[in-house]
């Protein structure tokens, strides 16, 4: 089965700050959705022929990544296939898209291995290590930093259509695969 | 399989070439998708028929604004006055008035706000700290000064959150109007930080504001006969729904700000320079192209501080809103365009900041975006179409709209910079076309045919979003849209939670996809696949001029194009609009039957050929070589020995005889047909049903091409076999092959079976992967800073 939450994500609270980023959520959602808001990404995912890795063709709006990018890096970034950008993609990468195992462990992309950067679909091409004799939980929250809005899903090529995954800002982590 | 001649009587009733075969047991799922909707749609009446037109008694409000408002442009304010005669045209009366509040939803204590569900506070989105920021410290929502009659005398009111609702001194009776005023203020919202429909940027190294000023006014609710008050509150998604107009409006602003609004400029002698006005005069004469404030006079102008104020009057007829914008730093540029037999003033303002990239794509988008548009629906009603570059993404109004993309700072963006063999995202150059594109063609929904958005806001977008797409296309070969193409929504398609297209506009899951981008790929997949084009649009258009000025539902959409173009849509509407399934059709079974002629001299040369082509079992194979018994002892050898089961026999001869006299003449002909039948099973994996578009090759190496109507799952709509007959053989067959369908899986599209190649996979294989491009950096460009 896939599509549950990951349990131990829940409980990782800091009850002493709950009330001030309470306010402060509450501020932020008086901000409006984007009048014509567009904010979603897809992953096809698939175990390479060494069994131990997964292939991530990943589409996202370059326009959102970019913005990504230029906040983490504190200057502004323009998305075009050079080896500064692609350092930069990858740590971000690392920060929003990984796999948690059930031993706890955090599988992060280990390489990027290219980039296809068009208006109407931008495509990034990565491996992540990946375990497959464990259940493994795949956290997507890219771009949640840019949007609240923003919704990935992820179509793991060894499931049928019906059974991507959508992740959300309250549901960044799904049940990838169940393990060998 | 070769057929007896009692199969050959029974397929023979099928007189085309081809025909459905019913499954022995149909589900039930047939008859439910095809199912009238009926009790889904309203009920007609003589002021909505069932025709999907306006009847004779229908009827709408209306309202007319005389407004006064000054920016404050030291407090990021607006202080304004208004007197709004609203017309009751309905046949009933009126004990009370709604207004919309739209900036009470920035209040803290918003229905928006405290309605929200909370996020992963794990994941908090660390971008969003300055909006955070911004709007805690935001004084917002609307400070309601006065509200008073014709005479003077104070109204009651009473405010709802984001409704204000009027007492009216007498009850309002059918045809009689009533006329009052509101005096108000609110703060402008920073819109570089909060993302709102309005509000305004501040530049800090000429320590300059751009204003684009939206929702600022109290606005009529609408009254309908469908709704009655259409007093939803405002939750942030459902847009607006109002009432059509004549607005007169003098915004009081600097006088050394250039002012963008809905409508004409009523006194261009008053606020422009004597050079600005014969420019702005010789742009209503020209088809060219020209500045009526240059980039250099505004660049100039961004160093000015007068304490003077100027009041610019604009007039606008049979709008339903009016906004505008306001700055020192606006560059000007205007043109004629023509929309079908009119000509439009077409303009586009822009602070420096947005230089090349606007000068050169913003009024030229504007311009074929009316005449596109036009062809499609109605010539554009309007005198003015304008384009303002500012903080606001894109958000349209009467004649106006607001646009964000620039360019980077150092002028340059995508298409531009790239080199010719590296097609790449182009992203400020297509992103601003795009969204004016959408943002002008929002002139035709709502703004002109004026549906509730606030209930539907698909009626808008989606039907918008349809024509943008046929805009763009006509912009240039191979434009890269977003939306439109049925292999774009396939993501969306299967992926859930998901809400029905009908669904009310604040509840909708998936927003951009579910009211945008479905319901422009259903339009063109109705229009290229379903109905054609010819039955489309003039379907579509017909729509358009029935509901022009007036306010449709989607019942009326509905109708009208099933009225006009006697295509029965009823299942279409009902699976892409009223239903979350997706189409996935898999090629699953196929089954060759020939015909057995009975003629001996062709049936038993064939049987043997059949049974030639066997190939040995293994122990045939390794006792090919070992003597039998038989071949020991020769006397073991009897007739059965030594016949051939396949050699033709006198009783053969006699029986065929004996057929051929008890058949007629037209018998006689389709059993020396030479016919191969092909059944074909189609399973509908996806439940959303539709067209069969299939390429079917032939051994000879041609290709046949057919579309099967999506009627064939009338009864059946979980599995349907197909008859093929055919002289030739047939080698593959394939379901979707212009992935025209929205299918989800085209692994299972076709027989043989094609094997789906990863995405990933694909880039692996290129000739040219990037990696080798990383050892030459001619092939780079490097990061702006």
């Amino acid at each position: 089965m896939i599509g549950d939450a990951f349990p131990p994500a829940a409980s990782r609270q800091r009850a002493g700050r709950t009330a001030l980023i309470w306010g402060l959520w509450l501020a932020l959602v008086a901000v409006p959705a984007w009048p014509h808001p567009w904010h979603t990404s897809f992953a096809e995912i698939d175990w390479a022929a060494d069994g131990a890795t997964l292939e991530v063709a990943l589409r996202v709006l370059p326009e959102d990544l970019e913005t990504a990018l230029t906040w983490r890096s504190g200057e502004a970034v323009v998305l075009v296939d050079t080896p500064e950008v692609r350092t930069l993609v990858l740590a971000y990468l690392a920060e929003h898209f990984f796999l948690r195992s059930e031993s706890g462990q955090t599988l992060h992309p280990d390489e990027l291995v290219g980039m296809d950067l068009a208006y109407d679909a931008s495509w990034l091409y990565f491996t992540l290590p990946a375990p497959p004799e464990q259940r493994l939980y795949l956290h997507d929250s890219l771009l949640m930093d840019v949007d609240s809005s923003q919704t990935n899903r992820a179509q793991p090529l060894w499931a049928a259509p019906a059974d991507t995954l959508l992740f959300t800002p309250a549901q960044p982590e799904l049940l990838l695969w169940q393990g060998h | 399989m070769r057929l007896k001649f009692i199969d050959f009587l029974v397929l023979s009733l099928f007189t085309l070439a081809s025909g459905t075969v019913a499954a022995a047991t149909s589900p039930a799922t047939g008859p439910e998708k095809f199912a009238q909707l009926e009790y889904l749609l309203d009920t007609p009446t003589e002021t909505r028929l069932a025709s999907g037109a306006p009847g004779p008694t229908y009827w709408q409000q209306r309202a007319d604004y005389r407004i006064d408002v000054t920016l404050d442009d030291r407090g990021q304010r607006i202080l304004g006055s208004e007197t709004i005669t609203y017309y009751n045209q309905s046949p009933h009366t009126l004990r009370y008035l709604w207004l919309q509040l739209d900036q009470n939803r920035f209040r803290p204590d918003s229905d928006d706000m405290l309605s929200r569900t909370a996020p992963d506070f794990a994941h908090f989105p660390y971008g969003s700290l300055a909006n955070l920021l911004t709007r805690s410290e935001f004084d917002g929502g609307v400070d309601i000064k006065a509200v008073r009659s014709e005479g003077g005398d104070a109204l009651e009111h009473t405010i709802n959150k984001t409704m204000l609702r009027v007492e009216l001194p007498q009850p309002l009776a059918a045809g009689e109007q009533f006329v009052f005023s509101v005096d108000w203020e609110h703060n402008i919202i920073d819109a570089t930080e909060t993302g709102a429909r309005g509000g305004y940027e501040y530049f800090e190294e000429d320590e300059n504001y751009l204003y684009e000023i939206a929702q600022w006014y109290p606005r009529m609710a609408a009254y309908t006969d469908y709704q009655g008050w259409q007093n939803k509150q405002f939750l942030g998604n459902g847009e607006f729904t109002l009432e059509l107009g004549t607005f007169d409006v003098a915004i009081t602003v600097p006088a050394d700000h250039i002012v963008a609004a809905t409508g004409v400029l009523q006194n261009p002698k008053e606020v422009l320079s004597k050079k600005q006005l014969s420019r702005y005069e010789a742009a209503q004469e020209s088809t060219e192209q020209r500045f009526v404030v240059t980039p250099e006079e505004a660049k100039k102008n961004e160093g000015s501080r007068t304490s003077v104020a100027k009041t610019w009057r604009f007039r606008a007829e049979n709008v339903r809103d009016f906004a505008f914008a306001s700055s020192r730093k606006f560059i000007w540029d205007a043109r004629m365009a023509p929309s079908g037999s009119r000509e439009v003033l077409a303009m586009s303002f822009y602070p420096n900041e947005a230089e090349p990239l606007w000068s050169q794509y913003s009024t030229p988008s504007i311009a074929h975006t009316i005449d596109v548009y036009s062809r499609y629906t109605f010539e554009y009603p309007y005198p003015t179409a304008i384009s303002v570059n500012g903080p606001v993404g894109g958000m349209e109004y009467p004649m106006i709209s607001f646009n964000k993309p620039r360019p980077y700072k150092d002028g340059t963006y995508w298409d531009v910079r790239q080199k010719p063999e590296d097609k790449t995202w182009e992203r400020s150059k297509y992103g601003l076309i795009s969204v004016i594109i959408h943002e002008v063609g929002h002139n035709y929904f709502p703004m002109v045919v004026n549906s509730d958005e606030r209930q539907w806001t698909w009626m808008d977008e989606g039907l918008n979003t349809f024509l943008q797409f046929i805009t763009e296309q006509a912009w240039e070969e191979e434009y890269p849209s977003r939306r439109g193409e049925p292999e774009k929504i396939v993501e969306y398609m299967i992926s859930a939670p998901q809400t029905p297209i009908m669904t009310n506009s604040e509840s909708i899951y998936q927003f951009g996809n579910n009211a945008y981008a479905k319901p422009a790929t259903a339009l063109n997949i109705l229009r290229e696949s379903i109905m054609g084009r010819d039955l489309f649009d003039y379907a579509f258009q017909e729509y358009a001029r029935r509901w022009k000025f007036k306010r449709p539902t989607p019942a009326d959409f509905f109708r009208t194009m099933e009225d006009a173009s006697a295509v029965d849509l009823d299942w279409f509407w009902r699976g892409w609009f009223y239903g979350t399934e997706y189409v996935d059709v898999a090629v699953d079974n196929i089954a060759l039957y020939q015909l057995d002629t009975r003629d001996p001299d062709v049936e038993k040369p064939w049987q043997k050929a059949e049974k030639d082509k066997l190939e040995p079992t293994l122990s045939e194979q390794r006792n090919a070589d070992a003597e039998t018994l038989v071949q020991r002892y020769p006397k073991l050898r009897d007739f059965y020995t030594e016949s051939d089961e396949f050699s033709v026999t006198p009783w053969d001869y006699a029986q065929f005889e004996q057929l051929q006299q008890s058949l007629t003449d037209r018998e006689k002909a389709l059993l020396n047909a030479d016919k191969n039948f092909y059944t074909v099973t189609f399973s509908n994996i996806g439940g959303l049903v539709t067209p069969l578009p299939l390429r079917i090759t032939y051994a000879d190496g041609k290709v046949e091409e057919l579309q099967i109507p999506a009627e064939i799952w009338r009864r059946n709509a979980e599995q349907v076999t197909k008859l093929f007959i055919t002289g030739k053989e047939i080698t593959g067959i394939e379901f979707d092959p212009y992935r025209s369908t929205a299918d989800a899986d085209a692994a299972n599209n076709a027989w043989p079976r094609k094997p789906k190649t990863s995405r990933f996979q694909l880039f692996k294989e290129k000739e040219d992967p990037n990696p080798m491009r990383r050892g030459n950096k001619e092939q780079w460009e490097q990061p702006i800073l």
